[in-house]
């Protein structure tokens, strides 16, 4: 690698970071509003940013609890956290352009198998559920992590194949291949093309999202369901974090894999790309068209970020065993049958 | 640069590996067998292997699971008190262990690998791996599958044994 690729590298990885880091208040806001928790307290309110550094510089000097499990929750906490910025390093928030001998765009890289990558991320969210319960030796607490991890499993399994109906109709893994191959007419978008695959993503991503945080457990003070009781400080704090976090990379998952990503509706990047080098030069004018696509990923993002809160806030919860068994007698059935139907039309027409 | 990566994460994985084998928790064990997943996937993913490095990352989330509901169901908690000094499975597992010392010391030795076949984009892309798992190793991929079969029933035989008892 050559110096200036690796800067460069950084740089995007940097920028990625600040990106989410700066979505999360919009993604704590949705949450409060919808949820009706009161959109922060008092003196976040009165004072703003200070009371955010105070909380900060309070979050780092709090002592851990005195059970000696720090190393294995601090592990649990920064897993939550690497998982769910994770999500957000393969998924391209804007067109790329060719600039300093490499096809640059707001994203980390370009990856092969970017959607795979995302879900790997994902899926090292049963992992978190499970170790921040794993040394209590409570049974209660270490049942309720099995049932949680059992129940995402069901709609993890469930979002796995709806992907796979996708997958046969865009022909690649590539999440920006995928958006350039949706293009800017509508009917060209995933959500048209695979509506039953989106429909089981969104659900199974939601509920998956929601299960390792807040506990689908009915009696949500009841032991198992305790998952955050034994963070402490900075750790609960990133557990806190990486469910915003989540919140939106996932919305911006769901935008890149079915809304289009950086698509505008109903036009071409490439004629107006033509269009703008009319009358600007010609890496201005890709500048431009970078800026505009960059700011209809975040409104798609934003929108299905607002869906999927209120979706959380507002559908109400299932007892367990209900969880479980519309995940698998439902999702999962279905996304196999859309996955069927998909590569039999796929295979009839082309 | 990339060997630089490359030792950090051998070391990361050789170290999480030792920690899996001489844990005396099972469930600290599971635990560690993950920590080993996750700088393979790394190694896999500095080879040019990034669909093996995701897969590789989905299957430990899952094996934790496993191993965790393995140690709850079949190993009896009382096991640990009435531990025989020399076991069997002790033998067992140092003869397994000299066996692959000797085997890996002769690859290292004189190693019997070509060059590497990632150049191209043979691990790179999906399709090229899916078509190879089906059509080259498609033996090998069905005996695995069965053999998990065999496990999860048998894993279900003991469990019920247990139960009844």
């Amino acid at each position: 690698m050559e110096s200036h690729e690796i800067v460069l590298a950084v740089l995007r990885a940097a920028a990625i970071l600040m990106l989410v880091m700066g979505m999360l208040p919009v993604a704590a806001r949705l949450e409060c509003r919808f949820r009706s928790l009161g959109g922060g307290a008092f003196g976040r309110r009165r004072l703003g940013p200070v009371q955010m550094a105070a909380d900060v510089v309070k979050l780092l000097s709090k002592r851990e609890d005195g059970s000696g499990r720090g190393a294995a929750l601090a592990f649990a906490s920064a897993l939550a956290f690497v998982a769910s910025v994770g999500v957000a390093a393969s998924i391209p928030f804007s067109p790329g352009m060719r600039a300093w001998g490499t096809n640059l765009s707001i994203s980390v890289c370009d990856m092969r198998s970017g959607l795979l990558f995302t879900l790997a991320m994902i899926s090292l969210w049963t992992l978190f559920a499970f170790v921040s319960r794993l040394r209590i030796y409570d049974k209660r607490s270490f049942i309720g992590a099995l049932g949680l991890t059992s129940t995402y499993f069901s709609y993890f399994l469930a979002m796995l194949l709806s992907v796979a109906g996708l997958l046969i109709v865009s022909g690649t893994m590539d999440l920006g291949e995928m958006v350039a191959d949706q293009g800017g007419a509508i009917w060209r978008w995933n959500l048209v093309r695979q509506p039953a695959a989106f429909v089981i993503f969104v659900i199974s991503l939601c509920s998956a999202a929601r299960a390792p945080f807040a506990s689908e457990s009915c009696a949500v003070d009841d032991d198992a369901s305790a998952e955050r009781t034994p963070f402490a400080g900075i750790s609960a704090a990133l557990c806190a974090l990486s469910g915003r976090v989540l919140l939106f990379a996932g919305a911006a998952l769901i935008a890149a894999a079915f809304l289009g990503g950086w698509q505008i509706p109903f036009l071409s990047y490439g004629e107006g790309v033509t269009w703008f080098a009319g009358w600007m030069p010609g890496w201005a004018g890709f500048a431009v068209a970078m800026a505009l696509g960059f700011a209809a990923m975040m409104t798609k993002t934003v929108l299905v970020m607002a869906l999927c809160a209120w979706a959380m806030a507002n559908v109400p919860r299932l007892r367990e065993d209900q969880f479980s068994s519309m995940g698998w007698k439902v999702l999962l059935p279905l996304a196999m049958v859309n996955a069927v139907i998909t590569a039999y039309i796929v295979l009839r027409i082309g | 640069m990339e060997s630089v990566l490359f030792y950090i994460f051998a070391v990361a994985a050789l170290i999480s590996a030792v920690a899996a084998v001489t844990r005396i928790d099972p469930l600290m064990s599971a635990l560690w067998l993950v920590g080993f997943f996750i700088p393979a996937a790394a190694l896999m993913a500095l080879l040019g292997a990034p669909v093996l490095a995701a897969l590789v990352v989905m299957v430990s989330a899952s094996v934790a699971m496993v191993m965790a509901i393995f140690v709850i169901m079949l190993i009896d908690p009382k096991m640990r008190q009435r531990q025989r000094l020399v076991r069997f499975g002790k033998i067992l597992g140092v003869a397994a262990s000299g066996y692959l010392a000797i085997v890996m010391a002769i690859a290292v030795a004189a190693p019997p690998f070509t060059a590497s076949p990632s150049s191209g984009d043979y691990f790179e892309s999906p399709a090229t791996l899916g078509r190879v798992v089906i059509s080259r190793y498609a033996l090998p991929f069905e005996l695995v599958g069965i053999m998990l079969l065999t496990a999860a029933v048998a894993a279900v035989i003991i469990g019920r044994r247990e139960a009844s008892s």
